[in-house]
């Protein structure tokens, strides 16, 4: 029974943000002050949010670096347009143009990928740079603190707040937003058909095409659905930043991977799920927040991630290494 | 007699002609700031580093896999060798400088043999494996430089700055490691077990080839050139920072894709770096000649870089030249039939 829970890399994941959860509290008990894990929540959206497109692609069996620049494009030229038309309207209309334009990058992605048939970490490294390039040459290279629609202002929108040891701490709403996100997807991958096709054709393509699955359509909606989060994913960051800066984001898309990859995605396709990707931003984020705490300078924040990545990639590995060494022996004994 | 190896000869004329040709459109339409002699010498330096990276991706794409990590290696064999010649001085005369450029060198060795050991024996995608390791690196490198600049005593200034009849010594360099490991490719027992691999894990396995030691092997040595490039990039500046050359990496894939070698494996000529790189850089100075008045013309080549290798790639796929891989499987990951293969046995 326990064997059998710890096979699955969600439990062993769980226990490993326990312990290293528990380390951060000796070291610094201000780790456990409601304080820092609601900091921890908030400084994880961001990442969170793309993680979710990301595993999306994933599960199809493709790749999609190009979420931070999708995010940091969408975030940025949203900003530009509604600052020239002086928009002070609601925040939502800045929330819908930024999924918006994060669904055209996402699409521009999808068509590369589906009808070129070019792999899509090449294409993606490829969109990654040319959206940021694009960006900077053709849009603007000013970071821009006077926010139109509102943007800054929901920086201070909380879910929760409460008052401890005389100071204000507060739940930001955006984590909460993400965790319903969050639901949703794992609702759509368990009981919609839509859900079903994009495990299958990344399972096995010519086997979800045989059973009637539209193999180019599921594909093109990951890649979609992945520029609309990333999309979200950016105009929140510049929420949270009270900035528009387009030199930012670019570069987490390392950590999102490492996200998606310690929460037990496979890099081929078919596995994955939406609590592992939850579960390994959780410890990249707990991480990279917690550091300070503990005395280590966050320029090696990196090394950590570097570290959480090649861990995830390994484990699962070693576990098949050990299983395949397991099933051979048995061959050989009979 | 053919050579299926090597791909075909026609796109050896085709890229030797595109570089004549740019060569003469652009001396045509700059006259005067074109094919000067300070010019050319400027741009054989750019090439060298850019083309020395591109190499190193070559060699990877020839065993049908990649190492994203090179341009982490280069930055942190150029913060090493700037952090150990500065601290050595002259202490040990002339061989000081020695001792910076071969430990820069053994950081290369060290990310190289990381690399080949992750990517041999855990069997996973190199893909998501180098960029691990990239993001490794460049952790490492942030952290002990805290993200500054690190400078050097200059004495390795004669390999990024120096002349030998007028050429650059670092692209003459860059063409001897180039001549070397083409040499190494297509002569060499190893070589030939690289392009084998890179055909077929599995047919090589059958016929008992060290898959792990030749994967190994090339990964170490295209960390050790990445480790080169990085010591040029330093000797030319004498400076060195975890963020130099942020768009080396997909340039270096550009050169790599347009030099005809098959991002699949088993198929392409290493010499043809050389003129693919210098395809790159005569459109890159043709951009800068282009838009010299426009201050943000780093970030339109930026752009430009990433449509160009779409394109690239595009053409590539409809001419075929990656036939052999099941059309269908071409827009996954990179080529599901290896891993699936790797995870059979």
């Amino acid at each position: 029974m326990i064997k059998r829970l710890f096979s699955k890399n969600e439990t062993v994941l769980g226990a490993v943000i326990v312990i290293l959860a528990i380390i951060f509290t000796v070291l610094s008990p201000q780790f456990a002050s409601l304080g820092h894990l609601f900091s921890i929540g908030r400084s994880g959206v961001v990442i969170g949010l793309m993680a979710l497109g990301l595993l999306t692609v994933l599960i199809t069996g493709g790749i999609d670096v190009s979420v931070s620049a999708t995010g940091v494009a969408s975030l940025y030229i949203t900003t530009v347009v509604l600052a020239n038309v002086n928009f002070q309207g609601p925040y939502i209309v800045a929330v819908l143009v930024a999924c918006l334009l994060g669904a055209v990058f996402g699409a521009i992605n999808a068509v590369l990928v589906t009808s070129l048939r070019l792999p899509s970490l090449i294409v993606t490294l490829g969109t990654l740079t040319l959206y940021q390039g694009g960006l900077l040459a053709f849009v603007g290279t000013v970071r821009i603190r006077e926010l139109p629609a509102h943007i800054a202002e929901f920086s201070s929108v909380h879910a929760f707040s409460t008052v401890v040891n005389g100071r204000a701490v507060s739940l930001h709403l955006s984590v909460v937003l993400l965790i319903l996100l969050a639901v949703v997807l794992a609702w759509l991958f368990r009981s919609t058909s839509w859900g079903r096709s994009v495990y299958a054709i990344g399972d096995n393509e010519e086997a979800a095409s045989r059973l009637g699955v539209n193999v180019q359509r599921v594909r093109f909606t990951a890649f979609v659905l992945a520029g609309t989060l990333a999309g979200l994913a950016g105009i929140i960051s510049a929420s949270l930043n009270r900035m528009a800066d387009p030199f930012s984001l670019v570069g987490t898309e390392l950590e999102v991977l490492a996200a998606v990859v310690l929460g037990g995605a496979s890099v081929t396709g078919g596995r994955g799920s939406v609590v592992g990707t939850m579960l390994g931003v959780l410890l990249i984020s707990m991480v990279g927040a917690s550091l300070v705490l503990i005395g280590i300078p966050t320029a090696w924040r990196q090394v950590f991630v570097g570290f959480f990545l090649l861990l995830g990639l390994a484990l699962p590995a070693i576990r098949r290494i050990r299983r395949e060494r397991k099933l051979g022996s048995v061959v050989s004994a009979a | 007699m053919i050579n299926p190896r090597y791909g075909s000869k026609t796109y050896v004329g085709v890229l030797l002609l595109l570089v004549i040709v740019l060569f003469v459109v652009l001396s045509a339409l700059a006259p005067k700031t074109f094919p000067t002699a300070r010019n050319l010498v400027s741009m054989g330096r750019q090439m060298a580093p850019i083309g020395l990276l591109a190499l190193s991706i070559a060699l990877t794409f020839l065993i049908g896999a990649i190492d994203l990590s090179i341009v982490a290696v280069a930055n942190a064999a150029a913060i090493t060798t700037a952090i150990s010649t500065a601290a050595l001085g002259d202490s040990f005369g002339a061989a000081s400088m020695l001792i910076g450029l071969v430990i820069g060198l053994l950081v290369g060795v060290a990310a190289g043999i990381i690399n080949g050991l992750l990517v041999a024996y855990l069997k996973v995608h190199p893909i998501p494996i180098t960029l691990g390791t990239l993001t490794l690196f460049t952790g490492i490198s942030t952290g002990i430089t805290g993200g500054s600049t690190r400078y050097g005593d200059g004495s390795l200034s004669y390999l990024g700055l120096g002349r030998i009849f007028g050429v650059p010594v670092n692209f003459l360099l860059f063409i001897a490691v180039v001549l070397v490991i083409a040499l190494v490719a297509s002569k060499t027992r190893i070589g030939f077990q690289m392009y084998a691999v890179g055909g077929s894990e599995r047919v090589s396995r059958f016929a008992r080839m060290n898959v792990s030691r030749i994967q190994i092997i090339t990964y170490l040595l295209s960390a050790l050139i990445a480790s080169f490039a990085g010591v040029l990039m330093f000797a030319e500046t004498n400076a060195a920072n975890v963020s130099f050359g942020s768009s080396f990496l997909i340039q270096a894939i550009l050169v790599a894709v347009v030099s005809g070698v098959d991002p699949y494996g088993g198929r392409g000529r290493l010499l043809l770096i050389i003129p693919a790189v210098a395809i790159m850089q005569l459109i890159q100075s043709g951009i800068n000649l282009a838009f010299s008045g426009w201050s943000a013309v780093t970030f339109a080549a930026q752009f430009g870089w990433g449509v160009l290798l779409i394109i690239v790639l595009a053409l590539g796929q409809r001419s075929g030249r990656t036939h052999g891989v099941p059309r269908a499987l071409n827009w996954k990951l990179w080529n599901k039939k290896t891993a699936s293969v790797s995870a059979e046995e």
